[in-house]
């Protein structure tokens, strides 16, 4: 098949005709005669397989007949290839140029994809000659020669070849021959209607190359659709150039609308590397327009310009089947297929390991939290991590054993602090070596993290051997290419520590602290207080950190300073800078002091913006870190705003939870770290929030994760460590429902409230306006909540509610209701009856007094303040009897005194108290002359004091004070007023001999809280006290350390199963030796029951998942409506 | 072989409405700069001169002078089977006997194609010179589109009357008599809106309003008009295309029976 047939396929001028083409290929050729014959013999001998007999046909409908060597090759070759008519077709024409010696040596395979592009890329005129593809080698060589100038503004390179489908504009006179050659160009129109601007007209059109005939190109057709919408933008910004030539033979003449197949070959220009236009547009929108920060939904001209680019170049991609590689160990992971495929077909790409997009897909619709917590862990173990030697802090200054995994984390840290000399010496003091690879390495590390918005591409011919040539390099986001490896430089010193809570974050961060504890640079700013580190804690955790610096501290010249209310300076620059001995090394604080400082400042910026210098506002610290980091999370909060504006060379989070709600808690992170570019809103809003909110969870998780994997360690208590062993035993937690049944009066009046809470409700969902309600409805179910807690919780609601004129009728019917509620219960009828009894009681009481034995616990010498009395003198304790009346109730039996079967009731009962009754009070009464004061007091027992979940309780504490336990236990509510209750309860019932309440809530001061720990922690065991801390859930949620305790009682649910799981985890954490048991107290058939329920759906939901407003309103009326259904 | 393409059919199909009712038939000279076309009326009192500028079509080659004898009336149906936005492209032979019109669908994948015989048509074609003439007036086109509608109601012919800073449209008619006077006025926002009267020698002609209702039909082709007048003239009418190129009017004013 010699030059004349090439020409042939080049020419379309000439006339075709099937047997003008036997013709001549077998005038010119002899060798094909014979193989014709071979051919046909082969048919009629032996059928060959069907397919292969398709195949024949087909091509010998395009090519002609070929040696039936040549077509069984090929056949084998393209065998499994679903288009390997077109695979086969292109691969033999090109073969059968190549082997030809002279004329075609001066144009190599690839040239046939460049020669032509060299001059179309710009749509210049081709010089007549040249097009002619003139056989003569010598024009050839001297034309190369000429455009060879030209070549090194068009570089391009090959990156892959589409079959595309087109249609002809217009009626062409000749078919069209296989290979001719097409310029693809785009006409952008001029004017467009003002209407029509943006939308744009997507056509790229297909030329007729210049030839004999007409000097000219002429117009034929364009490419469908879809490939319009890619090419259009990247040939407008002239990224790609294209060369095209017709695939596949057209029989006749193309009149309007015919389809063709042409082949195209899409190459890069130098263009698609270096131009990013549009993206310094980006960066000058960033910076003046402010505005448009707030105003996402607005997309300018630059972004809509970028979000077609990026769109175009994605897609193209994802037709060429290029997908990016990925490393492992260095090595780069592909498939070997594309060794074998020699010719630029379809496959040629594919490179990528698609394990990792299954992996996510099923993730894609919905991500609770708990998939998120695995996602950080997961990228947790990068090589250099495994890399890094365990370290100890020098001995001088730190005291403590640190644990394996902190020994690890400190290394880790320094690491971030690029503190490589100190961590070599910490490893040497460890006994432990580490080689200067590991060392190089780990300086390598932030180093050599490419820009996780982009990804590695391999050229599909990689021609030459070194990487630099062998990739480039793509932004799927933005549209970007580069030759060069983006990586990203981070000058960050700090980083995220996200331990689990009760890991010991606090120790980690000391031991960092004093590892390094002073800046020993080059320190020439006068401001710098380079031996000082802030901590930044929230109240509760002030004085915590104050004492494990103590504790840790071995070197005497190392202080730390609390720095909080009274005592702050104006000037910190006198205390921390300077010559004064004494520095603090650690400064400690809370967030509110800092709030405070800036809210005072905030508004007395110089011109430049810089506040003014004071407080903590006036030096530049060595090291910042931020203790329960999440506190931050909210960016536009003052708190946050105080934060970021305080200055340090170091800087660094401790949190257990960065995310708590969204995605985007993490902003507020990484713009206190100073991530560059991450901590520039609006770049963090287009790659993270925007696409998060259009759902494309994994790419998103993704970027994420690379910006994370850096400055990010997490390690999680069921973690194992090298050998694998969990990094923390931690005793087993059990913690169990407890049911309580309401009593009586507490249900009726339960369901009173509840008829009123369910028929306003439905009221407001009959009207739509269940939302503009919610602070009613919400009211509506405290009641429901509080009522389960204890009755007088509502009754100072009630009384609230008695000022308030608008709720008078709400008032009259509630007042009425409760006065029923008093009546239905047999009760002393006045002052008077009550009295009468009750001083009667005196002289039997204390005949009994000696020997007081309750016959129901057959236990003797009760104590006088568990005394109960009832009208027949008859003295029991009191637990026993309230349980024994609840008994007798519940099994519908007349309430009877165990011992004389007279009738009782809970309201006719008396309780003693260790108080001097004086003669005249009891003769006022009685009318009797006694000789001297009784030592004790009777008085009525009123049993609304208490409740059921009271009662339970304190069933549990006796059964524990009878276990002789000898721990604190730790009680939980969220009503602080509730835990008064509690508090007057226990020591009415127990008795204050045999308790001791703590009682810790937001009322407490700073100092106050500190005393208060400080017992509980210094807690003595002894026999008959039992320490009982009553814990108000929001006040001690975060920070505390009771791991002394291992009972907790939680009295009453919350929304949110985290808050009580972080609740807790005060007990259950490093340093807990007993198994911990926690009881969660929920009242039967009640509105507790169905927050449970929703507390279920929140975990399994999670709010990390970016809900649209209208989708949290209707969930929040979902979770009403559960708290309201039967 | 000519081959001009339009980003949009609309601007063809404007030109086309806009001379079709004062020629029927006409000559498309096409050249390598553009497309011209030049035609005079039945009563030959009006003569119409287009010129679309190369720049005014997205591509545009024509390696040879043809020339294209079209019936308008015709030419006008089959661009109406075009929409506006459309692309719109003229194809022809060297030595055509008809003409191509395809359109394109900018969005959809939708292409239509339409030939059109051509027809000899005999024309002489008129040598115009450039001359002066003694006022100028250049308006916003749907202003004077509106004058010309409002006083053809009253009466055949149409007085122009440019005095100093003033130009004056009257028509007398036998129920009535109306003007409208216009004044130099210069919109900085719009400056399409301006009204520019240049006045050399003051002028006093008729036309008639037929035909001016005739000119009138170009007025979406550009937003303003330029209204050339010498004494015992033909006046220019002229509408610049925005795209590149023009629509000429030249009409023979009426002269007074005492003359």
């Amino acid at each position: 098949m010699s030059r004349e047939k090439r020409r042939f396929f080049n020419d379309p001028g000439e006339s075709i005709d099937v047997s003008e083409f036997e013709n001549s290929v077998l005038f010119n050729s002899p060798n094909n005669d014979t193989v014709e014959n071979v051919i046909k013999e082969e048919n009629v001998v032996e059928p060959v397989k069907d397919d292969f007999t398709t195949f024949q046909v087909d091509i010998t409908n395009v090519l002609g007949k070929l040696p039936f060597e040549t077509l069984k090759s090929l056949y084998d070759r393209f065998e499994d290839k679903e288009d390997k008519l077109m695979l086969a077709l292109d691969h033999h024409l090109k073969k059968e140029e190549s082997p030809k010696p002279n004329e075609y040596k001066v144009i190599p395979p690839i040239s046939l994809e460049n020669n032509p592009k060299r001059k179309r890329t710009r749509g210049i005129q081709i010089p007549f000659a040249y097009a002619k593809r003139s056989n003569s080698s010598l024009e050839q060589l001297l034309l190369k020669k000429e455009k060879s100038s030209d070549e090194e503004d068009e570089w391009k390179k090959y990156v892959g070849t589409l079959y595309a489908d087109a249609f002809a504009t217009r009626p062409y006179m000749k078919p069209l021959a296989y290979a001719k050659e097409m310029t693809i160009r785009r006409i952008k129109p001029k004017s467009l209607s003002g209407k029509d601007k943006k939308q744009d007209s997507a056509v790229v059109r297909i030329y007729t190359r210049p030839h004999d005939e007409f000097p000219e190109e002429r117009e034929i057709g364009r490419l469908k659709e879809d490939l319009t919408r890619i090419f259009a933008p990247l040939l407008d910004l002239k990224l790609i150039s294209l060369v095209s030539s017709v695939m596949v033979e057209t029989k006749k003449r193309l009149s309007t609308g015919d389809a063709f197949y042409i082949k195209i070959d899409v190459f890069l220009t130098k263009t698609a590397f270096t131009a990013k236009p549009e993206y310094n547009e980006l960066d000058n929108f960033k910076k003046n327009d402010v505005k448009a920060r707030f105003n996402f939904g607005a997309e300018t001209e630059s972004e809509s310009f970028l979000r077609l680019r990026q769109y175009a170049i994605s897609r193209l991609f994802n037709k060429l089947q290029i997908k990016s590689v990925k490393f492992k160990d260095n090595k780069e992971v592909m498939s070997t297929q594309f060794e074998m495929v020699e010719s630029p077909n379809k496959e040629s790409i594919d490179l990528e390991v698609e394990e990792t997009e299954e992996t996510f897909e099923e993730n894609e619709s919905e991500l609770n939290l708990d998939q998120l917590q695995s996602f950080y862990s997961a990228n947790q173990q990068s090589e250099i991590l495994k890399a890094l030697p365990y370290v100890i802090p020098p001995k001088e200054n730190f005291g403590l054993e640190l644990r394996n995994y902190q020994k690890h984390g400190l290394s880790w840290m320094l690491a971030r602090e690029k503190e490589l000399d100190i961590l070599k010496m910490l490893v040497e003091d460890n006994d432990d070596t580490i080689s200067q690879e590991s060392i190089d390495e780990i300086k390598l590390m932030d180093e050599g993290v490419m820009n996780p918005l982009w990804k590695t591409f391999k050229w599909p011919k990689a021609e030459a051997k070194d990487n630099l040539d062998k990739y480039f390099y793509g932004n799927i986001h933005s549209g970007e290419l580069s030759l060069e490896k983006p990586l990203i430089k981070s000058s960050v010193k700090g980083g995220i520590l996200s331990d689990e809570m009760g890991l010991g974050k606090t120790i980690s961060a000391l031991s960092l602290i004093n590892s390094v504890p002073y800046d020993t640079g080059i320190i020439d700013d006068p401001s710098y207080a380079f031996q000082t580190t802030l901590v930044i804690v929230p109240m509760s955790l002030l004085t915590q950190w104050e004492k494990e610096f103590k504790k840790c501290n071995q070197n005497s010249n190392h202080r730390c300073m609390v720095y909080y209310g009274q005592q702050s300076f104006s000037d910190l620059s006198n205390v921390l800078i300077g010559k004064t001995k004494h520095i603090p090394i650690m400064v400690v604080t809370t967030y509110g002091t800092i709030l405070s400082e800036y809210t005072k400042i905030e508004k007395r910026r110089d011109p430049d913006g810089n506040l003014p210098k004071t407080g903590l506002f006036s030096v530049k610290f060595f090291r910042i870190i931020i203790d329960e980091g999440h506190t931050i999370r909210n960016r536009t909060a003052k708190t946050s705003r105080s934060i970021f504006e305080l200055k340090a060379s170091r800087k660094w989070i401790l949190t257990g939870t960065p995310v708590i709600n969204r995605l985007d808690d993490l902003y507020s992170l990484v713009k206190y770290l100073e991530l560059e570019p991450w901590n520039n809103f609006s770049y963090w809003k287009t790659f993270i929030t925007l696409p998060f909110e259009q759902k494309q969870i994994k790419d998103t998780l993704d970027v994420v994760k690379t910006i994370l994997e850096p400055i990010f360690l997490r390690r999680t208590k069921d973690m194992k460590d090298s050998d694998g062993n969990p990094l923390v035993v931690l005793p087993p937690k059990e913690v169990e429902i407890e049911e309580i049944k309401f009593n009586d009066r507490e249900l009726k009046l339960y369901n009173w409230f509840k008829d009123k809470a369910s028929k306003s409700f439905r009221e407001s969902l009959r009207s739509g306006e269940v939302l503009r309600k919610y602070t009613q409805i919400l009211t509506h179910i405290l009641r429901l909540r509080q009522i389960c807690c204890h009755q007088d919780l509502i009754s100072k609601v009630v009384n609230d509610m008695q000022e308030e004129v608008d709720e008078e009728m709400k008032d009259e019917d509630l007042e009425i209701f409760l006065k029923e509620l008093n009546e239905d219960d047999e009760k002393f009828k006045d002052e008077t009856e009550i009295n009468q009894k009750l001083y009667s009681m005196y002289q039997p009481i204390y005949n009994q007094l000696d020997q007081v034995e309750c016959s129901i616990c057959t236990s003797t010498s009760i104590d006088m303040n568990e005394m109960i009395v009832t009208e027949c003198k008859h003295i029991f304790c009191i637990t026993c009897l309230l349980e024994h009346i609840e008994f007798q109730k519940n099994s519908n039996q007349p309430s009877v005194c165990p011992n004389c079967r007279d009738p009782i009731s809970k309201y006719k009962l008396f309780k003693i108290r260790n108080r001097i009754t004086t003669k005249a009070e009891y003769k006022f009464h009685t009318n009797k002359d006694i000789l001297e004061d009784w030592k004790f007091q009777v008085y009525l027992y009123d049993p609304t004091k208490t409740s059921s979940k009271i009662q339970a309780l304190i069933n549990h504490i006796n059964g524990l004070r009878a276990q002789n336990l000898n721990e604190p236990i730790i009680v939980f509510s969220q009503f602080s007023s509730f835990l008064d209750i509690i508090e007057n309860e226990l020591n009415l019932q127990i008795g204050n001999k045999y308790v001791k309440c703590l009682k810790f809530d937001g009322r407490l001061k700073m100092t106050e809280r500190e005393k208060l720990l400080q017992e509980f922690n210094e807690y003595k065991s002894s026999p008959n006290t039992l320490t009982i801390l009553l814990l108000s859930l929001k006040a001690g949620g975060v920070g505390l350390n009771l791991t002394s305790a291992s009972r907790a009682f939680m009295m009453d649910p919350w929304w949110s199963p985290s808050i009580e799981d972080q609740a807790i985890d005060r007990l259950h954490r490093i340093g807990q030796q007993n198994n911990v048991k926690v009881v969660r107290f929920i009242m039967e058939n009640s509105i507790e029951i169905k927050m449970l329920k929703i507390q279920e759906m929140k975990k399994s939901i999670g709010e990390i998942v970016g809900v649209e407003e209208e989708e949290k309103r209707r969930r929040r009326i979902e979770e009403i409506q559960i708290l309201f259904e039967e | 072989m000519l081959e001009g393409k339009f980003d949009e059919a609309s601007l063809l199909k404007k030109i086309v409405d806009a001379i079709k009712d004062s020629v029927k038939l006409c000559n498309f000279n096409c050249t390598e700069h553009g497309l011209t076309v030049q035609a005079v009326d039945d009563s030959r009192v009006l003569l119409v001169s287009l010129l679309v500028g190369q720049s005014a079509f997205s591509e545009y080659r024509c390696d040879r002078d043809i020339t294209l004898g079209i019936d308008l009336e015709s030419f006008s149906k089959i661009l109406r089977c075009g929409n506006n936005e459309d692309f719109l492209t003229l194809l022809a032979e060297d030595k055509p006997d008809n003409v191509m019109t395809i359109f394109e669908d900018k969005k959809k994948e939708r292409v239509s194609e339409y030939s059109l015989k051509l027809m000899d048509i005999d024309s002489e074609f008129l040598n115009i010179d450039d001359m002066e003439y003694d006022s100028v007036i250049t308006m916003p086109s749907p202003e004077f589109a509106k004058i010309v509608k409002d006083l053809k109601n009253l009466s055949e012919s149409l007085n122009v009357v440019v005095t100093k800073d003033s130009v004056k449209f009257s028509s007398e008619g036998e129920n009535g008599s109306g003007s409208v006077i216009l004044k130099s006025y210069s919109d900085m926002d719009r400056p399409e809106e301006s009204i520019n009267i240049n006045l050399e020698n003051p002028v006093d002609l008729t036309f008639g309003l037929k035909y001016l209702n005739d000119i009138i039909k170009a007025t979406s082709l550009a937003s303003s008009i330029t209204i050339k007048l010498a004494d015992k003239t033909p006046a220019l009418f002229e509408y610049k295309l925005d795209a590149g190129g023009y629509l000429r009017f030249y009409l023979a004013p009426k002269f007074d029976e005492e003359d």
